[in-house]
C-alpha cells in the first residue's frame, strides 16, 4: 500500500529525514516512536503534503502512485489521512459545515454523488457515536474553544467521516487524559479493518496497550534504526532509548 | 460615444447647473448660493490634506468623464426582499413619486421643500459635524434630489426601505437624504448601489439622519457592483437619549469609495453601532472614515470593520471617537481586522481617540494578516481543493460582519454576492 524508499526532507535548511525506507500492507498497523527531534512529525506531515516540508531524495508510492507529486487534497482524496498532532481552530466555519464540504469534495475526487443533508446527517450521527462526541460540538466552529480531548476526538471523527486507507496519527496520545486516550483507542479500533492501514507516531507505549501494533519502528536521526514488534515498544518503555541512541551513534563512528 | 470632459468643463458645467437648480427650487436657493460661493473659494482636496491623505479624490475627479473601458464583470442581481423600493436614477428619485400616511412620509426631497418644509427646517443640514468641505459645499450647493423620510412618534415604517441608486448616467451626481424619526420611531432601510455606464463618474451622496428619543434606525449599505463609479458616501447621524443608530456597510466593489459616517450621540444611553465588511480586488479602493463623538453621558458605541484586500486594492481605516467632558460613563469599542491576500494589496488603518471623560471605558485594535497557512493546510488536507478552502475561510472571516445584518433575506443575498467573489 505504502512503499517509502530513501526518504529525505528538509524544513527550511536543516535535513531532518535522511533515507528512511518503510513498507506498509493493507490490514497493518505500524507504530513510529522516537526520541524528540528525531524526525516523526516530520514524516507524518511530509506523506500528507505539508508546504513547509521540501523532499529532497527518495520517493513514496501509494497505492503504486507517485504520493510527493499529489497536492494534499488530491491525497486526501487517495485516501491517505493526518490526525493532526496540533487540529487548527477555525472561528466561523462550523464542524457540521466543514465536514460535509470535506465528506463531498473526497467523494467527488472518488467519483462519487455527494450526500445530501439527510444522507450526511445519517453518516454523522452514526460516527459520532463511535467517537462518543456530543451533538452540539458539530454546531461549533471547528475545534475553537475545544478541549484537548474533543480536538482529538473531532480527528477520530473526520476520519471516521473520510474513510481513509491510510491513516497516519500523529501523536494523537498527547494530551490526551485516559478516558480520552480509551475512547480514541476506541475509535481506531472500530476503523480498522483487512483493508486499510494506519501509522500511529508516539512518544509513549501507552496508546499502544490500546491500539496493538504488528511493527513497532524506532526513528532516529531522520532513519528508521529498529524495527520490531510490539515487544520492542515494552522494552523502550523500560529502557528508554538511551541504549538505541549509543548503538547507533556507535555504529556511525566507524 | 463618450465626450471627454476636462476638469475646466466640468467647473462651467458646475456653474450653469447650480444655477439651474437653485432657478427650480426657489426655496434652496439661499443656502445654494451661500454654499456655491464657498465653494468658489476651494478646491477639490489633494493627498497633502490630512483628511485625504490616502485617498486621492483630485485623481478620481480629473478622470471624471473619461471612458472606462469595457466593464469586466456583469451587473448583480438585484435585492428582491420584501421592501418599500425607491429608485433614483441621474441623481433623480423616479420612483415611487411619493408616499404618505399619517405615521409616515417617504418623499423625494424636492417635493418636500414644496410639502415639508414644517417638518425639515430644523433639521436640513444642520447636524454638527457637517462642516463646509469640498464635498459638502458641492452638495450643498448642487443637489439635484433625494430622499425625505418622516416616521411619527411612536411608529414603525412597515417594510424595509430599499434605496437603488442607479449612478453613471451623469458624470457627477450630488444626492441628498434627510431621515427624521420622532420619538420612538423605527426603521429599517438599506442603500444598493447600481449602475453600469462605461464612463468615469462620481456620486456624492450626503444623508442626515435625526432619531429623537427611543428611536431606532437600522441602516444597511451595499456596494456590489464591480464597475468603475466612485462615490464619496458621506452619512450624519444625530442620535438623542436611548435613540440607537445601527450601519452595516458592505463594499465589494467600485472604483473609489470614501465612507464618512458620524454619529453625535447626544442623549444619555444613546448607542450607535457601525460594523463594515470590505472585500476589493484589481486597482479597488475603500476608504472608511468614522467618528463617534460621545457627548452625553452613559453613551455607547462599538465599531467593527473588517476587509479582505486582493489584486493591487487599497483600504483605508481612520476610526475617530470622541469623548467629551461630560459624556460619563461611555463605553466605546473600535476594531479593525484586515487580511492581505497579496503582496501588493494594502491598508493604511488609525484610530484616533480623543478622550476628555475620566470614567470611561474605550479600546480599539487593528490586525492585518495573511490568511492562515495552518489553517488552509488543514482544510486540504482533508480533501478541500485550494480555492474553495480559501472560500471557507474567507467566508468565515466574513460571516462575523454578516451575522449583524439582522435582514435574514438580505443577509442571504449578501451571502451570496460574497461566495460569488470568494469562489
Amino acid at each position: 500500500m505504502l512503499s517509502i524508499k530513501n526518504l529525505k526532507a528538509r524544513v527550511e535548511e536543516k535535513e531532518i529525514l535522511k533515507g528512511l525506507n518503510l513498507e506498509v500492507k493493507p490490514g497493518e498497523v505500524h507504530a513510529i516512536m522516537g526520541p524528540n527531534g528525531s524526525g516523526k512529525s516530520t514524516l507524518a506531515n511530509v506523506l500528507a503534503g505539508r508546504e513547509d516540508y521540501e523532499v529532497t531524495e527518495g520517493e513514496v508510492l501509494f497505492m503504486g502512485k507517485n504520493l510527493l507529486e499529489l497536492e494534499p487534497e488530491e491525497r486526501a482524496g487517495e485516501g491517505v489521512f493526518l490526525a493532526f498532532q496540533y487540529p487548527v481552530e477555525i472561528p466561523g466555519v462550523t464542524t457540521a459545515n466543514f465536514l460535509k464540504t470535506a465528506v463531498n469534495a473526497v467523494r467527488q475526487y472518488r467519483g462519487l454523488d455527494p450526500l445530501d443533508a439527510v444522507q450526511f446527517l445519517k453518516l454523522l450521527k452514526e460516527k459520532m457515536k463511535l467517537v462518543e462526541m456530543d451533538s452540539s460540538l458539530v454546531n461549533r466552529s471547528l475545534n475553537e474553544g475545544f478541549s484537548g480531548g474533543e480536538k482529538k476526538r473531532n480527528e477520530i471523527l473526520q476520519m471516521a467521516m473520510l474513510e481513509p486507507k491510510l491513516a497516519i496519527l500523529d501523536e494523537t496520545d498527547s494530551g490526551l487524559d485516559i478516558d480520552a486516550l480509551r475512547i480514541v483507542a476506541e475509535g481506531v479500533n472500530k476503523l480498522r479493518s483487512k483493508d486499510n492501514a494506519f501509522i500511529v507516531v508516539t512518544h509513549y507505549q501507552r496508546l499502544l496497550n490500546y491500539i496493538e501494533p504488528d511493527y513497532v519502528h524506532v526513528l532516529y536521526k531522520g532513519r528508521i534504526v529498529k524495527s520490531g514488534t510490539k515487544e520492542l515498544a515494552l522494552e523502550l518503555e523500560e529502557r528508554g532509548y538511551d541504549w538505541i541512541k549509543e548503538e547507533v551513534d556507535a555504529n556511525a563512528s566507524f | 460615444m463618450t465626450t471627454q470632459i476636462t476638469p475646466k468643463l466640468i467647473s462651467r458645467q458646475l456653474s450653469e447647473r447650480y444655477q439651474q437648480l437653485a432657478a427650480g427650487m426657489p426655496a434652496t436657493a439661499g443656502f445654494r448660493e451661500a454654499a456655491f460661493q464657498k465653494l468658489l473659494q476651494q478646491e477639490v482636496p489633494s493627498t497633502r490634506h490630512e483628511e485625504w491623505k490616502y485617498t486621492n479624490i483630485r485623481s478620481v475627479w480629473k478622470k471624471l468623464g473619461e471612458s472606462a473601458g469595457e466593464t469586466t464583470a456583469a451587473p448583480s442581481p438585484h435585492w428582491q426582499g420584501d421592501a418599500l423600493k425607491v429608485r433614483l436614477a441621474g441623481g433623480q428619485v423616479v420612483e415611487p413619486a411619493e408616499v404618505e400616511t399619517a405615521n409616515y412620509i417617504v418623499c423625494s426631497l424636492k417635493k418636500a421643500f414644496e410639502k415639508h418644509q414644517d417638518k425639515l427646517q430644523a433639521y436640513f443640514a444642520k447636524h454638527t459635524h457637517l462642516q463646509d468641505d469640498y464635498f459638502v459645499l458641492l452638495n450643498n450647493a448642487l443637489w439635484s434630489d433625494g430622499l425625505f423620510v418622516w416616521v411619527k412618534r411612536g411608529q414603525t415604517l412597515p417594510q424595509t426601505l430599499a434605496v437603488f441608486f442607479e449612478e453613471g448616467q451623469s458624470t457627477l451626481e450630488n444626492t441628498r437624504h434627510l431621515f427624521l424619526l420622532e420619538e420612538g420611531a423605527q426603521l429599517e432601510c438599506a442603500y444598493f448601489f447600481t449602475g453600469d455606464s462605461p464612463i468615469h463618474s462620481l456620486h456624492n451622496c450626503i444623508t442626515e439622519a435625526y432619531l429623537a428619543k427611543d428611536a431606532s434606525m437600522k441602516h444597511y449599505i451595499a456596494e456590489a457592483e464591480a464597475f468603475h463609479h466612485s462615490r464619496v458616501l458621506r452619512t450624519f447621524a444625530d442620535v438623542e437619549q436611548n435613540a440607537n443608530y445601527y450601519n452595516v456597510t458592505f463594499v465589494l466593489g467600485g472604483h473609489v469609495a470614501r465612507h464618512d459616517l458620524c454619529a453625535a450621540l447626544k442623549g444619555t444611553h444613546a448607542e450607535a453601532h457601525f460594523y463594515g465588511l470590505t472585500y476589493l480586488r484589481g486597482n479597488a479602493h475603500t476608504d472608511h472614515h468614522t467618528v463617534v463623538d460621545h457627548i452625553a453621558p452613559k453613551t455607547q458605541s462599538n465599531e467593527l470593520y473588517k476587509g479582505v484586500y486582493d489584486g493591487q486594492s487599497a483600504g483605508v481605516f481612520n476610526g475617530k471617537i470622541y469623548v467629551r467632558p461630560d459624556a460619563q460613563q461611555t463605553n466605546a469599542f473600535q476594531s479593525n481586522r484586515t487580511i492581505l491576500l497579496t503582496p501588493e494589496a494594502s491598508i493604511n488603518t488609525k484610530p484616533q481617540l480623543e478622550i476628555w471623560a475620566d470614567d470611561v471605558k474605550c479600546s480599539h485594535g487593528a490586525t492585518i494578516g495573511q490568511l492562515d497557512e495552518d489553517a488552509l493546510f488543514y482544510l486540504r488536507a482533508r480533501g478541500i481543493p485550494k480555492a474553495q478552502a480559501k472560500a471557507l475561510l474567507l467566508q468565515a472571516f466574513a460571516g462575523e460582519v454578516l451575522d449583524y445584518v439582522g435582514n435574514d433575506s438580505l443577509k442571504e443575498y449578501l451571502l451570496a454576492r460574497l461566495q460569488e467573489r470568494f469562489s
